[in-house]
């Protein structure tokens, strides 16, 4: 379990330029957030609707020394908070999706990666599927589809995230959105 | 199942560009503009003619649109906007409206919790939700509902300020996503 002091600090070592920090960010963030999310996960049908973001936000407080770190470095952990929950919903689905073999796959709208975990985890996986696919044409479109819709952040929240303008995550939501929606009317 | 060719990243921007300049144009004029664009090249036009049919169909994903972790920089500007009564900690939480800090009353030299609006609500209507909690649980005393020490307006943030300690911290962030408090078996003041 890493400690409050170290997250705080690789923080501070990325808004100082040393882009290295990010991959050791990843699994620290990734490690308190499942233990989050298990938890919340583990009450299905809780009485609150469960947001990403919401568990983003418990993750950022428990790992973060909020005076010491900058909204720059603040961004930078959303923006990784964002993989770690691709990471941990995909995972949750597979687990889910195998306890319930052959359950029906309509097509339904998904309006939040956390309730379609719980209840169409095939679904789920058929995007992670496409938008690895996705990745390869455009990285960065992944990323924004990871801060968008697996951690529900806003379009300026996004562009704060990744460090691009609010008019770029627009414009690449739109083309992203559109691709994967038909990737998975296959 | 047809199978279509895997996209370069040139290729996909090449795409987009159409995609976006024919979602410049009127729905009527959408395909005559695909076809002039796409030119002799048929994978090209059929690859625009789906795009446009997906995006048409809309579905999936949908625009997160609640904004429930305090904007980047939030902190910050609430920071300087309250910097002469309170000495803001920490965040306690955030619900779908509203963050509750951890702060310092300079003036009374306790700890208190300021519930505060997210700036993009207060300009619209959830400013008048806000003020309605404010003026009830200003007239209200019971052992359950915490009472309110200050309110106000600065800065394009609306905030209010409550008494934190023990359980009481506990209640406040449980607090987060509820309802204006409900008029029941409350005394008013």
């Amino acid at each position: 379990m890493p400690d409050d002091a170290n997250v705080t600090q690789v923080l501070a070592e990325l808004s100082a330029g040393d882009q290295s920090a990010l991959d050791r960010l990843l699994p620290m963030v990734y490690d308190q957030l499942r233990g989050i999310a298990r938890r919340e996960l583990g009450k299905e049908r809780s009485d609150h609707t469960l947001t990403p973001t919401a568990l983003a936000h418990e993750a950022y407080l428990k790992l973060v020394h909020l005076d010491k770190v900058d909204w720059q470095g603040r961004a930078h952990f959303f923006a990784v908070c964002a993989q770690a929950m691709r990471r941990i919903l995909i995972s949750y689905a597979r687990m889910k999706k195998a306890d319930k073999r052959g359950a029906g796959a309509e097509h339904v709208p998904i309006e939040n990666a956390v309730l379609a975990a719980q209840t169409r985890p095939g679904e789920l996986l058929a995007l992670d599927d496409a938008l690895r696919k996705l990745e390869r044409m455009s990285e960065r479109q992944a990323r924004i589809v990871e801060c968008r819709f697996f951690a529900g952040m806003s379009v300026e929240q996004t562009a704060e995230a990744l460090g691009i303008s609010p008019a770029t995550v627009k414009r690449d939501w739109t083309a992203a959105r559109t691709w994967l929606n038909r990737e998975l009317q296959r | 199942m047809n199978r279509r060719r895997t996209l370069s990243p040139e290729q996909w921007e090449r795409e987009q560009q159409i995609l976006h300049d024919a979602l410049e144009h009127e729905d009527a004029e959408r395909d005559a503009f695909v076809e002039e664009a796409c030119g002799d090249d048929r994978d090209l036009r059929s690859e625009l003619a789906s795009l446009l049919n997906a995006y048409r169909q809309g579905g999936l994903p949908s625009d997160p649109d609640e904004i429930d972790v305090p904007r980047i920089g939030e902190l910050e500007r609430l920071k300087r906007a309250l910097a002469s009564r309170y000495a803001i900690d920490r965040p306690l939480g955030a619900g779908g409206t509203a963050t509750v800090y951890l702060a310092n009353d300079l003036k009374h030299t306790r700890k208190v919790a300021i519930k505060v609006l997210c700036a993009e609500l207060s300009a619209t209507l959830g400013a008048d939700r806000l003020l309605r909690e404010i003026r009830i649980a200003a007239r209200l005393r019971h052992p359950n509902i915490v009472p309110l020490y200050d309110s106000g307006e600065t800065d394009d943030f609306l905030y209010y300020v409550k008494p934190v300690e023990g359980e009481t911290s506990l209640r406040v962030r449980r607090e987060i996503n509820r309802e204006p408090p409900i008029v029941g078996h409350a005394h008013v003041s």
